[in-house]
């Protein structure tokens, strides 16, 4: 089968592949901080003590983490323009992979908030550190060490949600493989060598990871 | 019984066995003893092919152990083996744990596997605890659990590996009391261990292990009266004064 | 105006319920299929033929390194091309089959790892062979730490699912997407698709925390 393989036509591609590249790591930069911000909003409000944040926090979590992306995506794409919200496709993408992501990321950091042995934070306190400083000194250098990974993991996850993407019309790094497909008849050059670019990101971001945890091995135990 | 002839092994630029020669007659009590990291583990866990070796030959009852054509099913049917850490299937009674080889490997029907178990089981101690799961066990009585499992198949020759070394000192002498019973009955054994008192009573004879290598081997009297080598010298007084 | 949109809704809701019986369907029969390709990639993974252990790491990797819907792009375009033409059904099974199969085993070897190695040299030591240790004493103390995690993949494979309306499969996020060219309230529309999915997978969820809850009272430690 490989010598059939067309490489001049991928070749000719490359442009678009790499546009498609770069388009896809933009938007799953732009998501990830979203969702970053998103889901320490959510996670504050999941660990708060005030039920009624407790609760919304809570419901926007589990409706999220119950339904598929897909459908949260189409949910906006549709349903926005009814409440008088023109927003672009790219805007539309953006905000359901940030608040898709930024749902999952609330519980990964508030695993890692409450992975804290409450024994420190006595130890501090015992100490006399005040709250912001058991914050800043015990708190968050192990629960940022601890959620890295799954963070990481989760990242991984976005770079692959962002495909869905494609779907309405957002130009990325599947869309470009479609194109090629439907300007060309050429499916097996086009997606193969769109699983390839995200291979290449996966494996990025999984050296990353693996570096990442090797360093926390150095750190003086805490 | 078992025989070593220029048996080495490396692991990496580690020279774990250096050329080892060892002879274990049938009924005979062999103790290997020596600091730790001289290659005492690894020697035994040569014997039923749980660790390669590099070069040399190793001979059990006529069999070439590490011979690719040999069938390893067969051999370590002969040999029974007992580790520091008891190993028990945790999820399997004792008498389970017993007779899941005889019942798998021999083929042997259920009933016959736990007639002989419940034998087994009341020759080191433990028959009212047939039942019971290795969690519910002390350390002794999982040990002696696992020298029965170790009996289950009717060995020719029992391995252990520093049996004891794990327990709480007030369950030693349970264990130590039935491998005594097997050394008496006229068992082939080879034993991995620190009991000097135990090496003293039951060995035929005790072979010191140092970096590697087989530093002395002589009768109990010998060894502990008349150590002829000096490092073996100096392992026996740090032994020896507890 | 609302009010008739609703009142439509509501006339098409059994065609959700067909849409619900498909997503039903190719999600049961991919789990099943994928967890036993799991479990056989997840044993394989362990064996001692480097072959085997590296073929099966490619693919695992090549599962989980790209995205889904690349994955499904894939069989729906490029098996025709290699003579193998599968309707929608069969393409959507299959792909979801390779897609939870990479998923869960590594799952099943996460799980399997965490048998110490004094079990499996006991058992050797008993003369029992690779697949007699496997079935008698590796997997059943295995299964203790797959079974929660199992469960919880399971709810993300379905939630995947919602991928395979791409390539006309009539699963429940496609039928609200059909709905939606007629009915224009996408917050109505894709509201119930999510509340259909929620009632698959929170059930699902329950089960998995149930499972998590309940082995940790094992029978054989006290």
């Amino acid at each position: 089968m490989l010598e059939t393989f067309n490489f001049r036509v991928i070749i000719e591609y490359l442009p678009q592949f790499l546009l498609g590249l770069l388009a896809t790591t933009w938007i799953s930069l732009i998501s990830f901080m979203w969702a970053l911000f998103i889901g320490a909003l959510a996670c504050m409000g999941r660990l708060s003590h005030l039920r009624i944040l407790n609760v919304t926090a809570g419901i926007f979590i589990e409706a999220i983490r119950s339904t598929p992306l897909l459908a949260q995506l189409y949910f906006f794409y549709f349903g926005l323009p009814s409440l008088g919200l023109r927003l672009s496709e790219y805007q539309t993408g953006i905000l359901a992979l940030s608040l898709n992501s930024g749902a999952y990321m609330a519980e990964i950091l508030r695993a890692g908030v409450q992975s804290i042995d409450y024994g420190q934070i006595e130890a501090g306190m015992t100490s006399g550190l005040d709250y912001f400083q058991r914050l800043r000194y015990i708190i968050l250098p192990q629960a940022i060490g601890a959620t890295i990974p799954p963070l990481l993991g989760q990242t991984i996850v976005l770079v692959k949600d962002s495909a869905l993407l494609s779907l309405i019309s957002v130009f990325e790094l599947t869309r470009a493989g479609q194109l090629m497909n439907s300007e060309r008849f050429m499916p097996a050059e086009g997606f193969f060598t769109t699983a390839l670019f995200y291979l290449l990101m996966y494996h990025i971001l999984k050296t990353f990871s693996s570096w990442w945890r090797k360093k926390l091995i150095f750190r003086p135990a805490m | 019984m078992i025989q070593f002839t220029h048996v080495h092994k490396w692991f990496g630029k580690l020279h774990v066995l250096n050329d080892i020669n060892l002879t274990v007659s049938a009924g005979e009590v062999a103790v290997i003893c020596g600091p730790s990291g001289s290659g005492k583990s690894t020697l035994i866990r040569c014997i039923n092919k749980l660790e390669p070796i590099v070069s040399g030959e190793i001979l059990v009852d006529g069999i070439q152990v590490h011979d690719k054509h040999t069938s390893l099913t067969r051999l370590r049917a002969e040999i029974g083996f007992v580790f520091q850490q008891f190993n028990l299937y945790p999820h399997m009674t004792a008498l389970d744990n017993v007779t899941l080889a005889p019942m798998k490997v021999r083929k042997t029907s259920r009933k016959e596997a736990e007639e002989s178990g419940m034998i087994l089981l009341e020759k080191v101690g433990i028959q009212d605890k047939a039942k019971a799961y290795p969690a519910q066990l002390s350390g002794g009585q999982q040990q002696r659990v696992a020298i029965a499992r170790g009996l289950a198949m009717h060995p020719k020759i029992m391995l252990f590996d520093e049996p004891t070394s794990a327990l709480d000192p007030e369950m030693i002498n349970e264990v130590l009391d039935v491998m005594r019973k097997l050394a008496n009955e006229g068992m082939t054994m080879v034993v991995v261990t620190h009991e000097m008192g135990f090496a003293r009573e039951v060995s035929s004879h005790i072979i010191f292990m140092d970096q590697g290598q087989i530093v002395e081997v002589g009768t109990p009297t010998d060894f502990f009266e008349n150590p002829k080598n000096d490092r073996t010298r100096l392992f026996l007084s740090k032994i020896l004064t507890h | 105006m609302w009010l008739y949109y609703f009142n439509n809704l509501v006339a098409s809701f059994p065609f959700f319920l067909k849409g619900v019986w498909t997503t039903v369907i190719v999600s049961l029969l991919s789990l099943v299929g994928g967890t036993i390709l799991g479990f056989c990639i997840g044993i394989g993974r362990n064996s001692r033929i480097r072959v085997l252990r590296y073929s099966l790491a490619i693919y695992v990797d090549f599962m989980r390194g790209t995205p889904f819907l690349v994955q499904i792009f894939i069989v729906f375009f490029i098996f025709p091309e290699w003579g193998i033409q599968l309707e929608a059904f069969q393409a959507a099974v299959f792909s979801l089959t390779l897609y939870a199969g990479a998923y869960i085993s590594e799952i099943v070897a996460g799980g399997i790892s965490t048998i110490s190695p004094g079990q499996t040299e006991a058992a050797m030591s008993g003369g029992l062979n690779w697949f007699q240790r496997l079935w008698f004493v590796i997997m059943p103390q295995a299964l203790r730490p797959i079974l929660p995690p199992l469960v919880g993949q399971y709810v993300l494979l379905i939630k995947d699912s919602s991928v395979i309306s791409v390539i006309g499969l009539t699963d429940v996020t496609r039928v609200g997407w059909l709905t939606v060219q007629r009915i224009p309230e996408g917050l109505m529309v894709f509201g119930l698709v999510g509340i259909l999915y929620f009632s698959i997978c929170y059930p699902l969820i329950r089960l998995s925390n149930w499972f998590e809850k309940r082995l940790t009272i094992e029978k054989w430690t006290v």
